[in-house]
């Protein structure tokens, strides 16, 4: 199962931190990720494109023991929700694989890696004080 | 709409069959709820089936409906192929009920059929994850059982939930499940052994789970019309069928969770409420899912789930039996069939027909199942409610 062509979830220009690719309603302002071009929030168009998703807070988080073929257990997931409003799904990085280590309103700062050893790289977030 | 009445259920066992392909799954299942309503192949106008996974797992992906529908010698009539990830039998049954509420036919079957077992639970596995936006979530290390464990994790957290309690709540889901000759799994567990089992993800463990498996189920409808010439002392009434899919931004603080949202619209469309209804088929994929559907169908207060359990009330003999059949952690979750085993459980109850797993006073009852995952909520929902 590839997953080519993909939407553009993420985007890094060199030297700059990474962002999530998220649209703005120009009505309303409300937050789409990934970016659509109808919004969400109202139903109009149109909408631009905008970098979001730099930091965020821990809505929900689970210990990995399980893991799909592939990856090396245990490793955290979670919900987080962006300070721009949506929640995304992503694994969390740079903190112990324990319960706990990334407790529900975390507040969390994106990377972009492999979640596995010889992974694609995606998108994550990593506790901010680490 | 027209009234709408469910004449006959049938099933084929959910668990392990490795030697069993899908149509022969599916048309067990078909063959008994034809059986069940006295309808002939030949009678049905129209049929629906519901399967999840077959297209990446035996490459099948196109007319599984019409393949498998043959096998119980139903052919020539409209067969639409339905797919809804884990909701997909509860949609299948959605579509036959408004084939019929509408006037299109007057005899429907709906069929729902999984076949996971394929010898390699890697690709299983795989196939599952499918029930998610691939592009966004590829190669991030999801499995499903993670989505109910940050649930559970956040309510463990903050203190309205504790590990006893989802230990208590699969070892009644066991207990039910012990009493249903169709469940996977027949055998009681203690709390102690659910909580020594493998860990799979957060605060979930092994016994907690829905298994990978293997099973079909399938429902007749009917007109008020058919309902009355044939066994009219058994047609069931379909008071509500909802669907719904997630909204944009579901997952977001103060948004109705999908469940909510779909029950809500078959209260209104009942004229009914929880307070009205004698037991429940949830979508528990994992056993203390269940707990969370307490609150969420508005059988208790947010926060009180707990409680509701503590005092008994969802167990066999309680005030308001969930998942008398076992539910999904017990009967098993082939998939695509589990909305459409709900749907037979609740028939059987309504009508007296359960045998050692009969429930006290049934005359309504609802049937709530869950698909796929987006924005951190369901991606789909149906809430069914039933009445004798
Ligand atoms: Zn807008």
């Amino acid at each position: 199962m590839t997953a080519a062509p993909g939407v553009p979830a993420y985007r890094q220009a060199p030297g700059e931190p990474p962002s999530l690719v998220g649209s703005r309603c120009r009505g309303c302002g409300w937050i789409s990720f990934p970016a659509r071009p109808v919004c969400g929030g109202c139903g109009a168009e149109p909408t631009d494109e905008v970098p979001v998703g730099r930091s965020g807070r821990i809505r929900s988080s689970a210990v990995v023991h399980h893991a799909p073929i592939g990856f090396e257990p245990p490793y955290i997931v979670a919900l987080v929700e962006l300070e721009e409003g949506p929640i995304v799904f992503c694994p969390i990085t740079g903190c112990p694989p324990e319960e706990g280590a990334a407790a529900p309103g975390t507040a969390v700062v994106l990377t972009v890696a492999p979640a596995r050893p010889g992974g694609t790289p995606v998108f994550q977030f990593r506790p901010a004080h680490a | 709409m027209r009234e709408v009445f469910v004449l006959g259920v049938g099933m084929h066992p959910f668990g392990r069959f490795p030697d069993t392909p899908l149509r022969a799954l599916a048309g067990a299942a078909a063959r008994a709820a034809l059986r069940d309503a006295g309808v002939g192949p030949r009678e049905v106008q129209a049929a629906y089936f519901a399967n999840a996974l077959g297209g990446l797992l035996t490459g099948q992906e196109s007319i599984r409906g019409q393949i498998a529908l043959r096998e119980a010698g139903v052919a020539g009539v409209p067969v639409v192929n339905v797919e809804n990830a884990c909701a997909s039998g509860a949609t299948a049954f959605h579509q036959a009920v408004l084939a019929v509420g509408a006037g299109a036919c007057d005899i429907a079957l709906a069929v729902g059929a999984e076949k996971m077992f394929v010898g390699d639970t890697g690709q299983t596995l795989r196939a599952l994850a499918a029930s998610a936006d691939v592009e966004l979530t590829h190669d991030m290390g999801l499995q499903f059982t993670a989505i109910y464990a940050m649930r559970i994790q956040a309510r463990l957290a903050s203190g309205s939930l504790a590990l006893r309690h989802l230990a208590e709540v699969t070892v009644k889901s066991h207990r039910h499940g012990r009493l249903n000759p169709y469940a996977q799994h027949r055998k009681e567990v203690t709390a102690e052994e659910v909580l020594a089992s493998r860990p799979i993800a957060g605060p979930i463990r092994l016994l907690m789970c829905s298994s990978v498996s293997d099973g079909a189920a399938a429902a007749v409808v009917c007109s008020a019309e058919v309902a009355r010439r044939r066994a009219s002392a058994t047609a069931i009434r379909v008071l509500a069928c909802q669907l719904r899919s997630g909204a944009l931004g579901a997952g977001r603080e103060g948004q109705l969770s999908t469940a909510a949202r779909t029950v809500n619209a078959a209260w209104e469309q009942a004229g009914l409420g929880p307070e009205d209804i004698d037991m429940v088929e949830c979508h528990d994929a994992t056993s203390p899912g269940e707990l969370l559907y307490y609150e969420d169908l508005g059988f208790c207060k947010a926060g009180e789930a707990a409680r509701l359990l503590e005092d008994g009330d969802t167990c066999h003999t309680g005030r308001i039996p969930f998942n008398p059949s076992g539910g999904l952690t017990s009967r098993g979750h082939p998939v695509g069939a589990t909305g459409l085993a709900q749907i037979a459980e609740a028939v059987w109850q309504l009508r007296g027909e359960a045998e050692g797993r009969q429930i006290a006073r049934a005359r309504v009852a609802l049937a709530q199942n869950s698909g796929g995952w987006l924005e951190g909520d369901s991606a789909a929902g149906v809430a069914t409610v039933l009445a004798r």
